[in-house]
């Protein structure tokens, strides 16, 4: 899912806020999308299921909930002009994304200021029959 | 204290299915629903000829036996006295919906329970036997057996639960057969 969701960032983030291709990994103690402001970051999907119904012959039948995660981070002092647009963006992935095996799926993101700085966190989930 | 088990492999609560017209004689017995189990892993050969539907993804059952009651008054008691009358007798529950079980089998024998599925049984009011083990089919656990009509479908899915699921409650007409012993385990 992060191929695809990266693949639609990649065409349609072609402001000053692009995608990146690399993982969030962190270097030296600090993490890239900090070093690297503007940059949109996917990290590595993970799953986890839940169940939807219980059967007394254990036919149980379940969810599972693929999360994606993304960080950028922007200058709190100058506002980025293209901001909105890249929210909306990274909003409208959730289902233009080329993902059409999911039921549900669900976007959010929470800021945090970091000295100068403001992150956003965001996250995609989906979920998928199991 | 021993409880009713159901949650080993073995006991697994079964619900087999046949149309009246496949019992072999006039009250349902248990080789018209299976000719033998596994004691091991409770899994039940099913009658080739009577052809049922082991219902799958069972999610509750109720047997439900309610007697009536009459009551009166006599001038020499202080208390009512009390007897009771004709049982209304019903097995229902909730299940995740198997294309098969539900829509019918088209390989199986005409007429029969697998052929039809639990729509077209429910829809034709065709009048069925069931078997009922409420901790699976192997030897010397109980069963319940009795003829009935389907009803109470009603086939839902929601977008949160994508997953067809239906109530299902078999009206049984007359008496529970049993409890009979299961004796055909192997």
């Amino acid at each position: 899912m992060r191929t695809q969701l990266l693949s639609y960032l990649t065409s349609n983030l072609t402001g000053a806020i692009k995608p990146s291709q690399e993982l969030p990994f962190e270097q030296g103690g600090s993490a890239n999308y900090l070093r690297n402001m503007r940059r949109v970051y996917l990290d590595e999907p993970y799953t986890e299921q839940d169940s939807l119904f219980n059967t007394l012959d254990e036919l149980d039948i379940n969810q599972k909930i693929t999360y994606v995660r993304g960080y950028l981070a922007v200058d709190a002092k100058n506002r980025n002009a293209d901001l909105d647009a890249a929210l909306t963006t990274m909003s409208n992935a959730l289902k233009q994304a080329n993902i059409t095996d999911s039921f549900r799926k669900e976007f959010d993101y929470t800021t945090t200021m970091d000295d100068d700085r403001v992150i956003y966190e965001f996250e995609y989930r989906y979920y998928q029959l199991a | 204290m021993a409880y009713i088990n159901a949650t080993t492999q073995k006991n697994r609560v079964k619900l087999v299915i046949i149309t009246k017209d496949d019992m072999a004689g006039a009250t349902p017995v248990q080789t018209d629903f299976y000719s033998a189990t596994n004691n091991t892993t409770g899994a039940l050969t099913l009658n080739t000829t009577s052809d049922p539907i082991e219902l799958s993804g069972l999610q509750d059952v109720t047997i439900n036996n309610s007697n009536g009651s009459f009551r009166w008054k006599t001038l020499d008691s202080s208390g009512e006295s009390v007897i009771t009358t004709n049982a209304t007798n019903s097995l229902s529950g909730n299940f995740v919906i198997d294309v098969t079980d539900f829509w019918g089998n088209a390989s199986a024998g005409a007429g029969t329970a697998e052929k039809d599925g639990i729509f077209k049984l429910s829809n034709d009011r065709t009048e069925v036997a069931f078997l009922i083990a409420p901790s699976g089919a192997i030897d010397g656990e109980y069963v319940l057996m009795g003829t009935g009509f389907i009803s109470a479908l009603a086939p839902t899915v929601s977008a949160d639960s994508p997953v067809w699921v239906s109530p299902i409650t078999i009206e049984v007409n007359g008496d529970y057969v049993g409890p009979e012993v299961v004796t055909l385990g192997a």
